[in-house]
């Protein structure tokens, strides 16, 4: 029973994780209907830039502001990116605009390999790391801020969505482009928006990543990246909420079958879960169906 | 004979019933006018008897086959062939191509064939080639034959759906508003074309349009629906003057 | 219908017979290079990886090209065909002394067990459309990877499988390349092609025409799946050495750049892409560093200016090629004369 604890308590940590980056690919693939591949280097450069903010500054930046630094030049990344290479493709064939994201993805982790070098920084803690007892339990500090900085971030921008003009409009050009447009709305500014949001969610993601495993490298964001993606798909893809319960269920997924089957067949029992879902139920946990019409 | 035998034919989407007992018979060569007003459930019709949809209630024969729970593609080799709503072209691929993917199930040489270019492939193929043109001359597109698809004019791309529907070699044609989108010359085209292959190849057609010149210029018999709901049955010259029809399109 | 050829005027022009004479003279030429040991090594090496390459890519083309589906997993069936071919390579080599007989003994069972993975995946995958089918493939070629270095009692796990004999001489990979390309193309130009390609343009209509594509698609997907399979044996004979991670999602990648640069849906532009995109980063060796910043660049570049590749669906055609030189001497010929007499 305690080890069952202590792995959900490791699941929530990692799942927040997972739970942050999966924001980020739902939020774009409900507004422009594009999986943003390159998702998971803007997750590894926004480690990258709390490592420079934190350690190569003459002077010690508060943890609070490194975090906010590093989540606001990820979400001027993630701009850029769109603006660069995604917004010429709006009205291209989808597989077209799928594989400029592949092509960024590779681009972002072969730059950040020019800039940083393929050695793996290492993540110097940025907080005390002494362990809180709670119920008996042992909690690293670290797990603690994880969480509750997720759920923190995770409220704030369900209050956003749901209670902010700009918000609505979100949700508004998500459900259609065209009729956004009649209604006065600035779609580029709106798209834009959402991928400053989901850039920045997903640095914070790569931020806690990196020092959970205190490693800093050009291709870190690869597999978290596809298991956030796997998360999205889990919770139904475009769908916040869905993006947040898949994340969790997928740390939880992971720590237990690390903890109570081997760490060599958690790749394959993810993956195949996300297999699974596809052939049973694709539009995910909280999405819905769409047909064609004839 | 009833090429086609329709029995309330029920589906219903959500709390919504799109069609609601729905009966229609269809003989040989004959040509029905199936019209009513937007969203009276008239393209909902076409994708059950094209097995797009499968029905909630109610049956439908095609040659005395039941047609339901089978794929779209099987339906299509019990005899029935349609046009869509907005053009479905292979665009990307010739005008002959286009044919030729329909004359598919007409060809008949194996995987290994096609490899080794056997005899009965080039027999096949030649034969294949030979029909397409005939078709094609038929609609006046035989010049366009190795034109890409997409790169016809607007009135010859509905043609070339049609052709490629008779392709299949169907008994019974369904065109889903074959003059939408057309100016009064190309419908006055259109109806002498539709006239001229009931003749020609023999078949039964069924038609949805709003074109009402059309329907009346051409159709023996017209049936009227409303609400997933037929409302008026007769030939042209009673459906003008029936009163529901009148309410329905028109209003109280 | 194609004359019936009487002297050898007529056999000159026919299609057939010039695409045959280039084949057969390529074939020379570089076999010839390689007796008289004008190619050394590195570049024979090369050369077989580019036949490899163009095995890989134009099989994803019938997936991709023709049929229009994204398959982000084309490295998993490559892996299956290498480590199955690899695995019965090390068994028969002591039985089996013919290299030839040898390979084709095991790539036809890398092909065999490759189709049969190709069926199993897409038999339910094919449901799904577009992005989703791209995500279960990419799924099922990371855990065909994982499963590679798990079991190792087979496999040797990630410390790799070697002493495999290294048997893929030039002759053998450019006549298994020919065969299979040459296979795909006379597919595509049949019934059965062409049914392939009204679903990429439509799946609707193409059934409302009585093709059923549930069997299209996955005749379509498990042929691409089986072609890997054999690409997989040649990559596995010529290195002699295996390892997963040569079957991870960045080769699935590298392969579908291939067949997106080169036009998805044209093979000539996958024989020319693979050609361009092997021989290229190793040119670009001297800015290693730049080499897969530029390799990225390049892709999203042609993305964004070029979206139907470098043939579109297009193919090179030699005997178009033939015409074209023709015009253009008249051309020329016609613009002498007028100039001589004025």
């Amino acid at each position: 029973m305690e080890l069952f604890i202590r792995q959900l308590i490791n699941g929530l940590n990692t799942g927040s994780i997972y739970a942050l980056v999966a924001i980020g690919y739902t939020m774009v693939y409900g507004i422009i209907k594009l999986i943003n591949f390159a998702h998971g280097e803007i997750m590894m450069f926004g480690a990258y830039f709390a490592f420079l903010f934190a350690f190569s500054l003459s002077f010690q930046l508060p943890f609070i502001l490194v975090i906010v630094l590093s989540m606001f030049f990820a979400a001027l990344l993630g701009i850029l990116i769109e603006r660069v290479a995604y917004k010429k493709l709006r009205k291209a064939p989808r597989i077209s605009a799928l594989i400029t994201a592949i092509g960024m993805s590779l681009f972002l982790q072969h730059l950040a390999q020019l800039i940083f070098g393929a050695t793996p920084y290492v993540m110097k803690q940025l907080v005390d790391t002494t362990p809180v007892t709670i119920f008996n339990f042992d909690i690293s500090r670290l797990t603690l801020l994880t969480i509750g900085l997720s759920i923190f971030f995770m409220i704030l921008l369900s209050l956003f969505v749901y209670k902010t003009k700009p918000g609505k409009a979100m949700r508004a050009v998500s459900q259609d482009k065209e009729a956004a447009v009649l209604m006065g709305i600035n779609v580029d500014n709106i798209i834009s928006l959402t991928f400053a949001i989901g850039s920045a969610l997903g640095a914070l993601g790569g931020i806690f990543y990196a020092m959970t495993y205190s490693q800093i490298y050009p291709t870190m964001g690869v597999l978290p990246g596809l298991k956030a993606f796997i998360a999205a798909v889990f919770g139904g893809i475009g769908s916040i909420g869905g993006a947040m319960i898949g994340g969790y269920l997928i740390g939880i997924i992971e720590t237990m079958t690390k903890a109570y089957i081997s760490s060599k067949w958690v790749d394959v029992i993810v993956f195949g879960l996300l297999i699974v879902i596809l052939l049973f139920k694709p539009s995910g946990i909280l999405g819905k169906n769409r047909k064609e019409k004839v | 004979m009833s090429i086609l035998e329709v029995k309330d034919l029920s589906i219903q989407f959500g709390g919504l019933k799109a069609v609601d007992h729905f009966n229609l018979s269809v003989d040989h060569n004959e040509l029905v006018g199936l019209i009513g007003p937007n969203g009276a459930g008239k393209t909902t019709i076409f994708n059950l008897l094209t097995g797009v949809y499968t029905p909630t209630e109610g049956s439908i024969y095609l040659n005395d086959v039941s047609t339901i729970g089978k794929r779209p593609s099987d339906i299509v080799l019990l005899g029935s062939s349609r046009t869509f709503q907005n053009i479905r072209l292979f665009k990307n691929m010739t005008v002959l191509d286009n044919i030729k993917v329909a004359y598919h199930n007409r060809m008949d040489y194996n995987f290994v064939s096609s490899i080794f270019k056997t005899k009965k492939y080039k027999i096949e193929e030649a034969r294949a080639n030979e029909i397409a043109k005939e078709l094609l001359e038929v609609f006046d597109l035989l010049e366009f034959k190795d034109h890409l698809a997409k790169n016809l004019p607007y009135g010859k791309q509905r043609k070339l759906e049609i052709a490629r529907a008779l392709a299949t070699n169907p008994q019974i044609l369904l065109l889903d508003e074959p003059a939408a989108g057309m100016n009064p010359q190309e419908t006055e085209e259109l109806m002498a074309t539709i006239k001229l292959i009931k003749n020609q190849f023999n078949v039964s057609i069924l038609l949805i349009e709003h074109d009402m010149k059309l329907v009346m210029g051409i159709c023996e018999r017209i049936v009227v629906i409303d609400y997933g709901k037929i409302i008026a049955k007769g030939n042209p010259k009673e459906i003008r003057t029936n009163k529901d029809v009148i309410k329905a399109y028109l209003g109280e | 219908m194609r004359a019936k050829i009487k002297n050898i005027k007529d056999l000159l022009i026919d299609p057939r017979f010039i695409n045959y004479t280039i084949i057969v003279t390529i074939f020379l030429v570089m076999f010839s290079l390689i007796q008289f040991e004008l190619v050394n090594r590195y570049i024979y090496n090369l050369l077989v990886m580019v036949l490899i390459m163009i095995v890989m890519s134009t099989s994803l083309n019938i997936a991709t090209g023709f049929l229009g589906e994204l398959v982000l997993g084309h490295a998993g069936f490559m892996g299956i065909g290498a480590y199955t071919a690899a695995i019965i390579g090390i068994a028969l080599r002591p039985y089996i002394e013919v290299d030839l007989l040898l390979f084709v003994v095991s790539a036809i069972a890398a092909m065999i067990l490759a189709g049969t993975a190709g069926l199993l995946v897409g038999t339910p995958a094919l449901r799904l459309r577009g992005d989703y089918l791209g995500i279960m493939t990419l799924g099922f070629g990371e855990i065909v990877r994982n499963l590679i270095t798990n079991l190792d009692t087979v496999t040797n796990g990630a410390q790799g499988l070697a002493g495999i004999p290294r048997i893929m001489t030039f002759p053998i990979a450019f006549w298994t390349t020919v065969l299979i390309v040459t296979t795909i193309f006379l597919f595509m130009n049949s019934r059965h092609g062409r049914a392939i390609l009204s679903i990429r343009e439509d799946e609707i209509a193409s059934e409302s025409v009585g093709i059923n594509i549930t069997r299209y698609k996955l005749l379509a997907f498990v042929l691409a799946s089986m072609f890997a399979g054999v690409g997989g044996a040649m990559f596995a004979f010529k290195e002699g050495f295996l390892a997963p991670v040569s079957f991870n999602f960045l080769k699935s990648v590298e392969i579908f750049v291939i067949v997106v640069l080169g036009g998805m849906g044209s093979l000539s532009g996958s024989i020319v892409s693979s050609i361009v995109l092997v021989f290229l980063p190793e040119y670009l060796r001297d800015f290693k560093e730049y080499r897969y910043l530029l390799y990225s660049a390049i892709l999203v570049i042609t993305m964004l200016y070029r979206p139907k590749g470098l043939m579109g669906t297009k193919e090179f055609d030699f005997t178009q090629l033939k015409n074209k030189i023709t015009t253009f001497t008249k051309r020329l010929k016609a613009r002498f004369s007028k100039g001589s007499d004025r």
